[in-house]
């Protein structure tokens, strides 16, 4: 259904291209710092008619969906072991701790020298990247069920498996959705940095491309894009969230984030 | 004698804190037989809850020993009916029952939950989650529930406290119309007087974790706790649960 709030949000994108069209028509500043929005658009029809544009959001889109599915298979098994047992939240985490808070660019030369430029360097650094906020989301969704609910399962004596599937997944599900939200949006971020530096396709290496020749246009047409595209894909999973979480109804749509 | 379906034998339970040693239970014992409705009675604090906890296998007693079961039923199966309707919010009213017939093949599972719908009156109901029920609906799925998973003892603690008068007076209707239908075992857990002399055939008392009272009710159902019948055994009751106030009055 439509709703007044999702037009509201774009007043301000409105106001900023505005001052943009103005600006550059009053030659505010040089447009080669900054292009008109006219020069922006004719480049990325240019680029959409020659089909470099899809070529690139195409190889961007497969590298941050697969390594946040990469990242979801090892993160959530080991997020549910983790929020069961203390001892192994006491031998993994210290260590997990340390590791979260190295940016994954700040290894990917050593990616690079282990997994050479292609892709599984690439898709290493959006694991990195997107591993953290899945793994931590669904450890806290599951240490933290609520305790009374399963005492509902010791009580009807329910086997581990049918505890597991009709309490503690269901009742850690919103939890694991915000982490595998927000990993999504750490593995694009991630994803372009490592395209700017190591990469021959992809909207990141387009953009280092477009700063080699400069193109300031080009590099304007890859910014907006990664900003269009990430805003779909965050979009596009609150849709999935939404039909995933029936029970919450009108509440996920008071969401502060949406 | 009849031979009694679960027995209390001097149980005992303390908490260790911070704040030192809290005995919750002391030495209590007592005896239940097979369709026996018993009412247990006493003030907040009084370790009715520990008590109930205990016999649904939630806790462990410090001391004494718990004994369920008879030769036709060596492992009575027990279900429990908390304060609050504890019904997994992510499923709908049937689904919520569906979790307590897992055991059982699909045919039964249909069979079993007409029925219950029925019995608790929830029959236009099966596709609603919690959410869109009131405290009474809820707390009457969370009574269907216990009833699919089929006990032979049903442990309800204080299911009532939360609700109003009438949904209170309903729901005490729907639970006594069960107990005649199907002759369970009832160990029902209330801090209101009236309410245990209207649901109970025998009212336990319990005061500061000791059980002081065991009266019988000998009034045939439908009753009314402000019953003028029932009087004497309600000051009989509030004399355990207050001496001095009994006393003055």
């Amino acid at each position: 259904m439509f709703r007044f709030k999702n037009l509201r949000g774009l007043l301000l994108p409105a106001l900023l291209f505005g001052v943009w069209w103005w600006g550059s028509s009053q030659e505010w500043w040089n447009s080669f710092l900054l292009p008109s929005p006219s020069r922006v658009g004719a480049a990325a029809a240019d680029l959409f008619r020659r089909g470099i544009l899809m070529t690139h959001v195409k190889v961007s889109l497969f590298r941050v969906l697969a390594g946040c599915g990469l990242a979801f298979g090892a993160a959530f098994p080991l997020g549910v072991f983790c929020g069961r047992s203390s001892l192994l939240r006491s031998l993994v985490l210290p260590l997990l701790e340390a590791l979260r808070h190295i940016p994954p660019l700040a290894i990917l030369p050593l990616l690079i020298l282990w997994f050479g430029i292609g892709e599984t360097s690439k898709l290493m650094v959006i694991l990195m990247a997107s591993f953290f906020p899945i793994f931590l989301n669904t450890l806290s969704g599951i240490a933290h069920c609520d305790t009374k609910l399963l005492e509902v399962g010791t009580t009807l004596n329910l086997s581990f498996r049918d505890t597991f599937r009709h309490i503690l997944l269901p009742g850690a599900l919103p939890s694991v959705l915000v982490g595998l939200r927000l990993g999504m949006g750490y593995g694009w971020r991630a994803l372009i940095g490592a395209e700017l530096i190591a990469a021959v396709s992809g909207i990141g290496y387009m953009i280092h491309d477009a700063e080699q020749l400069s193109r300031t246009d080009v590099v304007i047409v890859g910014v907006v894009l990664m900003g269009i595209l990430g805003s779909l894909l965050d979009a596009l999973f609150f849709t999935l969230t939404c039909s995933l979480l029936p029970w919450k109804g009108a509440k996920m749509h008071d969401d502060p984030l949406v | 004698m009849t031979i009694p379906l679960f027995k209390v034998t001097k149980v005992s339970k303390e908490y260790s804190g911070k704040g030192g040693t809290v005995k919750a239970l002391r030495q209590v014992s007592f005896t239940a037989a097979p369709g026996e409705f018993i009412s247990l009675v006493g003030k907040s604090g009084s370790g009715k809850t520990t008590l109930l906890r205990l016999l649904g296998g939630l806790e462990k007693p410090s001391a004494g020993q718990i004994t369920m079961g008879r030769k036709e039923i060596p492992s009575p199966r027990i279900g429990m009916v908390f304060q609050e309707p504890r019904l997994l919010p992510w499923k709908t009213v049937e689904e919520n029952l569906r979790l307590s017939m897992l055991h059982h093949d699909k045919t039964r599972q249909e069979t079993l939950l007409a029925k219950t719908l029925k019995q608790i009156h929830m029959e236009s109901w099966r596709s609603a989650y919690p959410s869109q029920l009131s405290g009474g609906m809820a707390q009457r799925v969370a009574l269907g529930r216990t009833l699919c998973y089929e006990p032979d003892i049903i442990l309800m603690d204080e299911p009532l406290s939360a609700l109003d008068y009438f949904t209170r007076q309903s729901l005490q209707d729907t639970i006594e119309e069960l107990y005649l239908e199907e002759k369970k075992t009832i160990l029902f857990v209330t801090h209101h007087v009236e309410e245990a002399l209207r649901m109970g055939g025998r009212v336990l008392v319990l005061r500061e974790g000791a059980l002081e009272g065991d009266l019988s009710v000998h009034y045939p159902y439908p009753r009314k706790g402000t019953s003028l019948s029932l009087e004497p055994l309600r000051r009989s009751i509030l004399s355990i649960l207050q001496p001095s106030e009994i006393c003055s009055a």
